[in-house]
């Protein structure tokens, strides 16, 4: 009995893990790039459009598409608000002339894509899905959010 | 079918087709670099009396529509080249089109004819899509949605979460139906974020000398308070507004609205509006209108896919001082002062 109870607990545990994991984000730069950490602010103004930069080194950041579970992840946990807040921001940024939304790719593959072919770029994709051909960039002392 | 039908219906379905390309192709730079977004909706409003308000509206109109498209592309790192074209009234026109040159991150010129920055509303009047109600508050019945001159933008936010945007601007503009015109257009738009997501507040400002032929020439200013709460679920906005003409005040104008969204599906919307003039009452039974005006509405805005909204609406009016906008005179002969109007459309943007 007592085998069964710490195998359901370990089991429950091991589950949570792999949820927490399959939720997690972490924002990528070109490896050439010198940015290796920064803030979810700093992070937050370029992707809301209010600074071109991050430490100093221009940046240009590219989104995911708002039905990736990226994007909601990334929305919710860094720029602390939903892709429909966010989205209808970019809406009215863009129908009253003052700004366009960052460039928007399909999922993370294309981000990583992205990224690793232009050394300003700054996106996120699931953690899961990092390559060495990007460089991960701690974000308020944490690589993975 | 009608020359003006069938250009609607072009217009429709090029928009559709573009709906459906915006997912892979045309969205963020796909096509030539410029990137392509759009905006449209098409209401049915029924009044119970007042038929001027919209035309036919007794017997409940579809002459409420617009159909826009908004382009944007970037020749280099620092300028902007935008412009919107919508389709409303039977008629294609310019909305806004003009080149941007940003200096910087905080600070950008625009030159051309830009849509007029003033209040919550001004700028995306048209996007129905993202407004609460689909028949704004009388705030906003002025009459002037852009200028042709230019404008400075400057933005800025600290590492506090304290923020602010401001444009100032110089031109000239003519009023939305064509026949006013505004000379000597100055003015300006302040925002301040605070550091609360969703929250801002602002202060606008406008003052042009006004020719409307068959009247005096007037130096008219209006200038403009808002402020607005939009969180997640809850959104909440006021404005109150000052209208001086030849420097008396002639029109002050407030309304306060909210919403709560439901599983970002269902959104009911309140608005309390209130229009006062400040004329004497003898002018202004003179045109057949009331000193005073309220209109209560209640709505529900449906979101069953992104972009997309059903939207329904009733209001419930006390007075007819707002039906006075410069496009309505002559019609404005004799409104009644209570009265009703109910609308249901379809808005999305892409």
């Amino acid at each position: 009995m007592k085998y069964r109870i710490c195998s359901l607990m370990a089991a429950i545990v091991l589950v949570s893990a792999m949820a927490v994991q399959a939720g997690n984000v972490v924002v990528i730069v070109n490896p050439a790039s010198s940015i290796s950490e920064t803030t979810a602010s700093e992070v937050s103004k370029v992707f809301m459009g209010k600074s071109g930069s991050v430490g100093g080194a221009d940046v240009a950041a590219v989104d995911q598409a708002p039905g990736s579970q990226a994007r909601i992840d990334f929305s919710e946990k860094i720029l602390g608000r939903s892709v429909k807040k966010v989205t209808d921001y970019w809406k009215k940024r863009t129908f009253s002339g003052k700004g366009e939304a960052p460039q928007q790719v399909a999922n993370d593959a294309k981000v990583i894509a992205f990224v690793a072919d232009n050394p300003g770029a700054i996106g996120y994709v699931s953690a899961g899905a990092v390559t060495d051909k990007v460089k991960t960039v701690t974000v308020d002392g944490k690589t993975e959010w | 079918m009608s020359k003006s039908k069938t250009m609607t219906l072009i217009l429709a379905f090029g928009i559709v087709m573009l709906m459906l390309l915006s997912a892979g192709a045309f969205a963020q730079g796909g096509l030539g670099g410029i990137t392509i977004n759009g905006f449209g909706h098409q209401n049915y409003i029924k009044t119970d009396t007042n038929t001027y308000v919209v035309p036919d509206g007794t017997d409940g109109s579809f002459e409420d529509y617009v159909m826009g498209l908004t382009f944007t592309a970037k020749p280099s790192d620092q300028v902007f080249v935008r412009a919107q074209i919508v389709h409303q009234n039977n008629e294609v026109r310019v909305d806004w089109g003009f080149g941007e040159y940003r200096f910087n991150e905080y600070l950008a010129f625009k030159a051309g004819k830009v849509k007029l920055p003033f209040g919550l509303y001004t700028e995306t009047m048209d996007v129905k899509a993202m407004q609460p109600f689909s028949y704004l508050p009388g705030i906003y019945f002025y009459g002037v949605n852009s200028y042709n001159g230019v404008g400075l933008l400057g933005s800025y936010e600290a590492e506090s979460g304290w923020g602010g945007e401001a444009e100032i601007f110089r031109g000239q503009s003519v009023t939305s139906d064509g026949v006013g015109r505004l000379k000597d257009l100055v003015g300006t738009q302040i925002w301040v974020t605070p550091p609360v997501m969703g929250a801002k507040a602002g202060f606008g400002y406008w003052q042009t000398e006004i020719n409307v032929p068959g009247w005096p020439v007037m130096d008219v200013s209006i200038a403009m308070i808002s402020a607005e709460y939009v969180g997640d679920q809850i959104l909440v906005r006021a404005e109150h507004n000052f209208t001086n003409a030849n420097s008396e005040e002639v029109s002050t104008n407030t309304y306060v609205e909210a919403g709560y969204l439901i599983k970002e599906l269902v959104q009911p919307v309140v608005r309390w509006a209130n229009t006062k003039l400040e004329n004497p009452e003898a002018e202004l039974q003179a045109r057949g209108l009331t000193a005073d005006e309220t209109d209560i509405a209640f709505g529900v805005n449906i979101f069953p896919a992104e972009g997309f909204v059903f939207k329904a609406e009733h209001h419930i009016v006390d007075g007819n001082a707002s039906l006075e906008p410069t496009q309505r005179q002559g019609q404005n002969l004799a409104p009644d002062d209570k009265w009703g109007l109910t609308a249901i459309s379809v808005a999305f943007m892409f």
